[in-house]
């Protein structure tokens, strides 16, 4: 009894010792052939159904599986990086047509596009995936409105391979929205294959599969773990347009174990890595740090109706107490800018020249704050999701430099789940919360913050004349009427102060050094096909 | 138990039952074992009432979060009354019960599945490394902590002593990071902390979920010493903090029994040491160890959240942890029940054991 006991010891650890010692190497790959790429996500993804809200590791997923009418034109900027750019070229849609008043969009379908399953892709898919957006289950019918659609009547099939929208009014947008990737084609006979009564848009289906119209099929899905991305090979662009056999997608939740995978090469792409690591990340020979500037916007919101922010001196005091430049520093260790305007830096119209609470004259703020009859401060809480590190440092630095000017600020972090229910509510008098207007457009990204009966307008902020700006320049498509409306716009937005415009950070993906085509579209999800390995 | 002689149609049930519970009665074990499944069942059905309503009051509204950032009120309403959230408190929890009467646990919020089928999945990944780190702990504390109490008051002594303290104080999160950087990252020993198996390679054919098992099951050799590559460190790391109070527990319990009479009298008549040892004094020292090991073999399942989360390891562990990020309620509540099911299923097998063990101790 003893001895076996004692002998199977030592065999497990002989067999330890035989596992250790034998490394198992991935098949070298053959010289001409593609690689395939190997990506450390931070996240899972939840799901793919293509119209409702999900995580951002899933807006990747679905960026990659289907593909829309139109989409950006990518340029390399000078790191190699691939960057949409305003203008946009035909996707499934040969070309497109407008009429003179900007008010119909004839669409010509390619007659070889086709699904992953064989069937061509025709104008009833899409027009079947416009009247599951603007009548079906997920939020797009709050994206519809900016192409001044508000019915699924004015989505008409012309023929098979010919589709024509009608808008309302003419719409700045209307190719930024028909372009997102969330109005990519769903084959309508598979979804029509899936539905039920209970489920007529089979949601359930969609969930976690799809017939793909984009790049790539999803042939492996382990939840949790893995998600193997091979080439659709009925893709319209042809199997010579991708530049990787297959795109691995690993969920590896902690930041640091992600860092180690990609120094060891391991893998080839890591995303979420700390802003405090990167500097010593980017010592690696091998890897490449791509900080690629974003318009996500991050703001310090202050509630118009709630006292003491419903003083629009209080605002401003706080606009300029706060110490913009140490939180980008040491918060974002560098990696990010400051707005000037509830424009972000980067979008079109963005100016700075209306924002003048950056001089660090303290006194001009405590003088403000006595003229609103606050001379002796106040003490107020400051509500932050606790799982954003970013936003809760960010608010000590809030602390501190509100401190020089009589306000105490308490911090009050919360879970995320709680932090958007607060939110929500349009109660919470003052929060750290950050906003990315995927259409990349200053008008798209007024209208959800600043207008009166808009829900993500947070700080109840509400002036009518900034919503007629708004709404004159979301419904032209005159460039220069557009600047001037946008100018306007900020100058009484920025006067008004309802958030302090804290920092837009870097979009921060670290790859090996041999890694190419590093694409970026305006949702900021990856788009797999770009990239390659060099050797 | 109640007996109802008046109805005359069912007059011999509640003498069938009568004979039954007498049989029962007349087998200790048996006896015993019935009762511990009734009060098992009994805790069971608090944890219910506990993992639902405590899960009901987590800040935050599940429909909020799904509803994502471009939401309204309109919106958030069609999924509170989708997701039930919107009646009352007490027709959730009656709605929950049938279900789970039914063996449904509700559907994550998130993925639209039912949450049995993804904790099914997740299951063997958190169960395999809980037990290869419970052998582990074993093979570690064991010899450690005899040894201590062998040569109790000696340098050995002192030595395993300061690696239990060092265990014990140690971080865990830390430790697992230590442990890549040093085994993968620095010396190559350790493969990639990516899951239970390199990229690439096929998992066994399902029988039990455990890899390691499958692969030798199904005669695959490559694939084994694949999988247990992938375990040997996380299992370890666990090993390592768990074997702590492990190994002080085995060395007061020897140290206890070396005390008593019988290991003098059968030192006295010259029975060998070793034997003495490692029959004698073990088999007594081991009701305080296999106590132990309860609680251990559950903090191993439940607790190994963190290691699963550094190595990449999707078990129920990391299931939980998103879950709660999001507040997918039936996917906490699934995991609370789980856990406490195996947990008490554990220490009724412990408690059946101590018997096995230990002669003196009556089930009654």
């Amino acid at each position: 009894m003893k001895k076996r006991s004692v002998f199977s010891c030592v065999l497990l650890f002989v067999v330890l010792l035989f596992g250790i010692s034998s490394q198992l190497a991935v098949p070298a790959q053959a010289q001409n052939e593609k690689p395939p790429i190997i990506i450390a996500y931070d996240g899972d993804i939840d799901h793919i159904e293509p119209m409702q809200f999900r995580s951002v590791a899933a807006y990747d997923a679905t960026a990659n599986l289907y593909e829309p009418l139109i989409t950006q034109v990518v340029v390399p900027n000078e790191n190699g990086e691939l960057v949409g750019q305003a203008e946009f070229e035909g996707a499934i849609a040969e070309s497109w047509d407008v009429s003179e008043d900007g008010t119909t969009f004839t669409f010509h379908l390619r007659p070889d596009a086709k699904f992953a399953d064989g069937t061509p892709i025709t104008a009833n898919d899409y027009k079947y995936t416009f009247d599951r957006a603007i009548t079906g289950p997920g939020y797009l019918a709050l994206l519809t409105p900016f192409m001044a659609i508000d019915s699924a009547d004015q989505v008409q099939v012309v023929d098979d391979y010919t589709l024509q929208i009608t808008t309302n009014r003419p719409a700045a947008l209307t190719e930024t929205i028909v372009g997102f990737q969330v109005f990519g084609a769903i084959s309508q006979a598979t979804a029509e294959a899936n539905a039920t009564a209970d489920d007529p848009w089979a949601e359930q289906y969609f969930h976690q599969n799809s017939n793909s119209s984009g790049p790539y099929v999803i042939t492996e899905w382990n939840q949790g773990v893995e998600y193997v991305f091979e080439p659709n090979p009925n893709y319209w662009r042809g199997l010579d347009f991708f530049q990787n056999s297959a795109t691995i997608f690993r969920v590896v939740p902690e930041a640091s174990t992600r860092e180690q995978l990609l120094r060891t090469g391991d893998v080839d792409v890591a995303l979420g890595i700390p802003f405090s690591s990167l500097d010593a990340l980017a010592q690696d020979s091998n890897i490449t740090i791509h900080a690629i500037p974003t318009t996500r916007i991050y703001h310090l919101g202050m509630n118009n109706t709630i006292a003491p922010f419903d003083d629009a001196r209080v605002r401003q005091a706080v606009s300029m107490a706060v110490p913009y430049d140490a939180i980008i520093e040491n918060v974002l260790a560098g990696y990010g800018q400051q707005p000037k305007s509830p424009v972000s830096v980067g979008m079109e119209g963005y100016t700075d020249e209306y924002w003048n609470y950056g001089d660090g004259d303290l006194d001009a703020a405590r003088a403000l704050l006595d003229e609103a009859g606050y001379g002796d401060g106040f003490e107020i809480d400051l509500t932050v999701p606790q799982e954003d590190q970013g936003r809760v440092d960010a608010a000590t630095w809030i602390q501190a430099g509100l401190a020089e000017i009589g306000i105490t600020v308490n911090i009050n972090a919360v879970p995320t789940a709680q932090f958007s229910e607060l939110l929500y509510s349009h109660e919470l008098p003052f929060f750290i919360e950050q906003w990315y207007s995927w259409g990349n457009d200053p008008f798209y990204q007024l209208t959800f913050n600043f207008k009166c009966d808009s829900f993500p307008n947070y700080v109840n902020y509400c002036n009518p004349e900034v919503d007629a700006l708004i709404d004159a320049g979301t419904f032209s498509r005159d460039p220069q009427e557009r600047a001037d409306l946008i100018r306007r716009a900020q100058q009484i937005i920025v006067e008004d102060a309802p958030w302090a415009f804290l920092y837009q950070p870097d979009l921060v993906i670290a790859t090996r050094s041999n890694v190419t085509g590093l694409a970026l579209f305006n949702d900021l999800t990856l788009r797999y096909a770009y990239l390659g390995k060099t050797e | 138990m109640t007996t109802t002689p008046d109805t005359g149609a069912m007059d011999n049930s509640p003498s069938l039952w009568l004979t039954f519970w007498e049989i029962i009665r007349s087998y200790p074990l048996l006896h015993y074992l019935f009762r511990r499944l009734g009060l098992a069942l009994l805790t069971l059905v608090g944890i219910v009432v506990v993992a639902f309503f405590l899960t009901s009051v987590l800040p935050g509204n599940p429909a909020v979060v799904r509803a994502g950032p471009l939401a309204n009120e309109e919106r958030i309403q069609k999924y509170e009354k989708e997701m039930g959230l919107d009646r009352p408190l007490a027709v959730q929890f009656g709605d929950y019960v049938i279900h789970l009467g039914q063996g449904n646990l509700g559907e994550s919020w998130t993925s639209r599945r039912p949450v049995q089928d993804e904790l099914k999945e997740r299951l063997p990944a958190t169960a395999e490394l809980g037990i290869a780190a419970f052998v582990a702990t074993l093979a570690i504390s064991l010899p450690l902590g005899i040894l201590a109490a062998v040569y109790s008051g000696t340098a050995i002594d002192w030595a395993i002593r300061l690696f239990a303290t060092f265990g014990a104080s140690v971080a865990l999160f830390w430790l697992a990071l230590i442990c890549i950087h040093l085994f993968y990252y620095k010396w190559h020993i350790a493969p990639p902390p990516l899951d239970r198996l390199t990229i690439g390679i096929d998992e066994p054919p399902n029988v039990t979920g455990f890899f390691t098992i499958d692969s030798l099951l199904a005669g695959d050799i490559d694939t084994f010493r694949d999988a247990l590559n992938h375990l040997w460190l996380p299992a370890l790391t666990l090993a390592f903090v768990v074997s702590a109070p492990m190994t002080k527990m085995i060395r007061a319990a020897m140290l206890d029994v070396l005390d008593k009479d019988f290991i003098r009298t059968a030192r006295a008549v010259g029975v060998p040491f070793r034997q003495i040892i490692l029959v004698d004094a073990l088999r007594n020292a081991f009701i305080p160890v296999l106590t132990t090991s309860g609680i251990v073999f559950g903090y191993l399942v439940a607790g190994n959240v963190i290691v699963e989360r550094v190595f990449s390891w999707a078990g129920i562990g990391q299931y939980v942890w998103q879950a709660l990020d999001v507040n997918n309620l039936n996917a906490v509540r699934g995991f609370i029940l789980l856990i406490a099911t195996v947990y008490i299923l554990l220490n009724l097998v412990i408690d059946l054991l101590y018997s096995l063990i230990d002669p003196r101790i009556r089930l009654n």
